[in-house]
């Protein structure tokens, strides 16, 4: 399997040899400009051997120097040069334009012409000359009007994308900008088709931060950097590619994931002069690109006035590697919510009615529910053993919940897929109280007793009570019919006897007057097809185990995914049955003090 | 929603950074948590709203810019509006080149004046420097703390038993879960002012990202908005304290590689802390220090040796103690209440 490797490279200026102020390597004059790549080519080579690797390369902008056509003619050339001899596919190429590649002279013209032109007509004019080199090399069109110009699927579950920066830029200069409303519908359509467990790097011209520059805010403008910040850090991007400030560096903004990388500029004479590889590390275990900077040694000897070297990162204080996953390998340490399967003590006559044949009402998100799948197949969290409630609480399957919700970005989701849940019901319509049940119903509650500005409470799951202290079981709500409609958000619902022995046991004082409880949780672990309805007991099968359970008829169930986990099937005499508990098989985990 | 509410005799505080925090995390859906320093239109039109509905008679209204260095455009335009609406405003800790930007600058008031870091400490919206409002001296600090013992005190009662991990009596029980429950906005304020005396205790560590963890079921709560408003990563340790009984296999949750941050409702005399810093350290991670929204001070600040001491946003100490009817004695200490004092 060939190795797959990003070369990235920005701000080539290839200038017009007849200008008076040369700072680029990359002239018209095809001498010079050879001899210069032919050094870069070299070094590629060296590194690499070409039938074992696969390169992609990506250009991060300032390809010309004034956006003229002579220019662009020769940087055609220079690239296909470069493509060829490291036998680079040109659909793996990634070409975005900088600042530098309007010719902001055909802009003028064309504005004196025409002062009433749209956005739309003159971004296709600053960029004609750009279109046409675009094309020479890719084939296919430049869209100048997209915030996502083209994109580079690297793996199934890796892509690149090109962003085009550079739509205020106009006639005497601008910052760098990025709509957010086109660029979240643009990347939310890519995000559809390539999945939600898919990893975006993004690359742009302009620096959102500086290195170079005694600004925090690189050349962005700075109110539209803070919402573009805030946008990425939501979409999850961990790695952003710019070019811009030649100036090779890498840097984490205070208090978001992303880091940037700055290649720095490829063929810069005067400013320092680099350009960055980065050797691919995918598996299941963890997707990350090496972070190798090239820097080009400027001797002045005769015979040899320059040559490419591999810089220490220690030295450049930049990081090693961008890891943008990690698959989580730590093992089980804590038990969640398994409803208990049987209790001495509650025993109850319950009438069974034969299931009613309704319609299916149940939240079909499957964008939501996969991700939230795929966060427990990523961190290893669907465990087998024997998990141990009780005496009468036992079962063969686990969903480590607490280690879901360690990772920010996992709990933010979480938190996010309760919220989505909620408003695709409607749920908050005329909700007078939400409870969060555990630790973590506690937790995944959060933002929606905020953000709905509904009265809240939590309360500890009903099968530990005695574990807790009076006043953490305390309602603290009175309810004298003021509380109608309650929302209760939990972490996992098996079959839901932990919740019937909430409302008709541990609190059914409150619940007396409680006309309808929603409950949402994160998984259903039960036996039975998600339906609204599953957890009010007049819709049990004839077959259901009714011992110790209570009657509750009035509630909605809403999950966001379903996962069945299996019980432990011996009964009582399990210690000597269970071989899994018997003769320690695998993991066998007791959440409660054997007496 | 608005959190950061305080109101007076003589005028109606709010606190714009923190309505912006807690506006984009959880109404806008923008993850930056408390690190954002811009203030938008909609957060402010809140506030706007909010006086309109609530029949509040006084007038005198100041917004603390602590922490904001931009602002939307024509945010001082809804502000002049409310002007003209009758409220006297004052603008306190604005950003010199802020206040610049907008139409403010053209309000001349003698008082406005700049006084250190490129701040206006003050800066009225109004022109009659002999105003009486002018004479009010404002102490945020002080403001909170007295709005947040008014707001806590009625939810201390009394308890007269022995401490759940500690071998003291306790007077009374501070019924945080109420607190959070039911002052459910100023709950929101007040964890906005705890991240942001992290951010400030520990502005280095954050760059490394460090770890939340949890205890109890009040601290869940803790951790989860921290947790948003900090954007840092969170630990569960089932559970500790009040009721002591860890479910977690420490040895493989704890990377000696992370460093920590316990979070508590309240913390008293810091066993349950004790233990979950011991724990952390045996398996060898790094535990920066413990948070808590209240603490105790049973010890005077100078004899508070350790710099681990617990950072919370509210203290019960020897000033306010009795006021709060709040107690701790042992066996060996005869009680003093506040009838007998």
């Amino acid at each position: 399997m060939k190795n797959k490797v990003i070369i990235h490279i920005s701000d080539l200026h290839v200038t017009d040899a007849s200008d008076e102020n040369i700072n680029s390597y990359l002239t018209t004059n095809d001498v010079d400009s050879n001899r210069f790549l032919n050094e870069f080519i070299t070094k590629v080579k060296g590194k690499y051997k070409i039938e074992e690797t696969i390169f992609y390369l990506i250009i991060t902008g300032d390809i010309s120097n004034q956006g003229k056509k002579s220019e662009f003619s020769r940087a055609t050339q220079y690239i296909k040069k470069k493509c060829s001899d490291l036998s680079i596919n040109t659909e793996n190429c990634l070409i975005i334009p900088g600042d530098h590649d309007i010719f902001r002279p055909a802009l003028a013209n064309h504005i004196d012409n025409k002062p009433n032109s749209d956005n739309s007509e003159l971004n296709r004019v600053k960029f004609d000359n750009f279109s046409e080199f675009y094309t020479s090399i890719k084939s296919n069109t430049f869209c100048s009007d997209k915030i996502i110009v083209d994109y580079l699927k690297i793996e199934d579950n890796l892509i690149l994308l090109g962003l085009n920066s550079n739509l205020n830029i106009g006639c005497k200069g601008g910052l760098g900008y990025i709509s957010i409303d086109e660029f979240e519908k643009e990347f939310n359509s890519l995000r559809a088709e390539f999945g939600s467990d898919t990893h975006f790097i993004i690359s742009c011209h302009h620096n959102f931060t500086a290195n170079y520059e005694n600004t925090n805010s690189g050349q962005w403008e700075s109110e539209n950097r803070i919402d573009f910040l805030a946008l990425i850090e939501r979409l999850q991007i961990k790695l952003a590619l710019c070019g811009n400030e030649h100036t090779s560096a890498t840097k984490q903004i205070d208090s978001y994931s992303v880091l940037t990388s700055d290649c720095g500029s490829f063929s810069a004479q005067k400013d320092h002069t680099s350009f960055k590889i980065y050797p691919i590390d995918i598996s299941s275990e963890k997707i990350s690109l090496k972070n190798n900077i090239y820097a080009l040694q400027k001797t002045n000897h005769n015979d040899k006035p320059y040559f490419w070297s591999l810089m220490n990162n220690a030295d450049a204080k930049q990081v090693e590697e961008f890891v943008l996953y990690t698959k989580n390998i730590q093992e089980i340490k804590q038990i969640e919510e398994i409803p208990r399967l049987s209790e001495e003590g509650e025993k109850k006559n319950i009438n069974i009615s034969q299931e009613k044949s309704i319609d299916r009402i149940f939240y079909d998100n499957s964008q939501i529910s996969e991700k939230l799948y795929q966060i427990v197949k990523d961190n290893n969290l669907f465990h087998s053993g024997h998990f141990h409630w009780s005496e009468t609480s036992r079962a063969h399957n686990w969903i480590d919940i607490s280690k879901l919700l360690e990772n920010k970005e996992d709990l933010l989701f979480a938190k996010n897929a309760v919220v989505d849940v909620i408003e695709k019901f409607n749920i908050q319509e005329n909700c007078d109280l939400i409870i969060g049940l555990g630790y973590e119903g506690n937790i995944i509650s959060s933002k929606a007793s905020i953000k709905f500005e509904i009265p809240y409470a939590a309360l500890p799951y009903s099968y530990r009570y005695d574990e807790h202290h009076d006043f953490e079981k305390k309602m603290n709500f009175n309810n004298n019919g003021q509380f109608k409609r309650v929302l209760i958000i939990t972490d996992v619902v098996n079959d839901g006897r932990t919740i019937r022995k909430l409302i008709a046991k541990r609190e059914i004082e409150f619940f007396e007057k409680v006309e309808k409880i929603m409950v949402v949780s994160l998984f259903y672990t039960g036996t039975r097809e998600v339906n609204h309805n599953i957890l009010n007991t007049d819709s049990f099968p004839g077959d259901y185990d009714f011992e110790n359970d209570h009657i509750v008829s009035n509630m909605e169930f809403y999950t966001v995914k379903s996962l069945r986990v299996e019980r432990c099937p011996y009964k009582a005499d399990y210690k000597e049955s269970c071989f899994i508990y018997k003769d320690s098989l695998n993991c066998v985990h007791l959440f409660y003090n054997e007496e | 929603m608005i959190i950061s509410k305080i109101e007076t005799d003589n005028f109606i505080y709010f606190n714009l950074h923190a309505e912006e925090v807690v506006n984009s995390i959880y109404f806008e859906d923008n993850n930056v948590g408390i690190f954002t320093d811009r203030i938008q239109i909609n957060t402010f039109e809140k506030i706007v709203e909010y006086l309109k509905l609530e029949s509040i008679k006084c007038k005198n209204l100041v917004f603390d810019f602590e922490n904001l260095l931009a602002c939307q455009p024509n945010l001082d335009k809804t502000i002049i509006e409310l002007k003209d609406k009758g409220y006297k405003i004052l603008l306190i800790n604005i950003d010199k080149s802020l206040c610049e930007s907008t139409a403010f600058y053209l309000l001349k008031n003698k008082k406005n004046n700049l006084v250190e870091n490129n701040k206006y400490s003050k800066f009225y919206l109004f022109e009659d420097e002999y105003d009486t409002f002018t004479d009010i001296n404002i102490n945020t600090s002080e403001l909170f703390k007295s709005e947040f013992q008014k707001k806590i005190a009625k939810h201390i009662e009394p308890h007269e038993r022995p401490h759940t991990s500690s071998f003291v009596y306790l007077s009374s029980y501070v019924d945080l879960k109420k607190f959070m429950s039911h002052e459910k906005c100023f709950f929101l304020f007040s964890m906005y002012k705890l991240a942001m005396k992290v951010s400030i205790r520990w502005s280095y560590e954050l760059k490394k990202h460090p770890i939340l963890i949890c205890l109890s079921l009040n601290s869940s709560f803790l951790v989860s908005i921290l947790s948003d408003l900090l954007k840092l990563d969170i630990l569960i340790f089932d559970k500790i304290g009040p009721i002591n009984k860890l479910y977690n296999r420490i040895d493989n949750t704890i990377s000696n590689k992370r460093q920590y941050i316990v979070v508590s409702d309240l913390v008293c005399l810091g066993t349950e802390v004790k233990i979950v810093k011991s724990i952390i350290e045996f398996v060898g991670g790094k535990c920066l220090g413990s948070v808590a929204l209240i603490k105790t001070e049973t010890l005077k600040k100078s004899d508070i040796k350790r710099t681990d001491a617990t950072i919370a946003v509210f203290s019960i100490k020897d000033s306010n103690y009795i006021d709060l009817n709040y107690s701790i004695t042992t066996n060996l200490t005869p009680i003093l209440l506040k009838d007998e004092k």
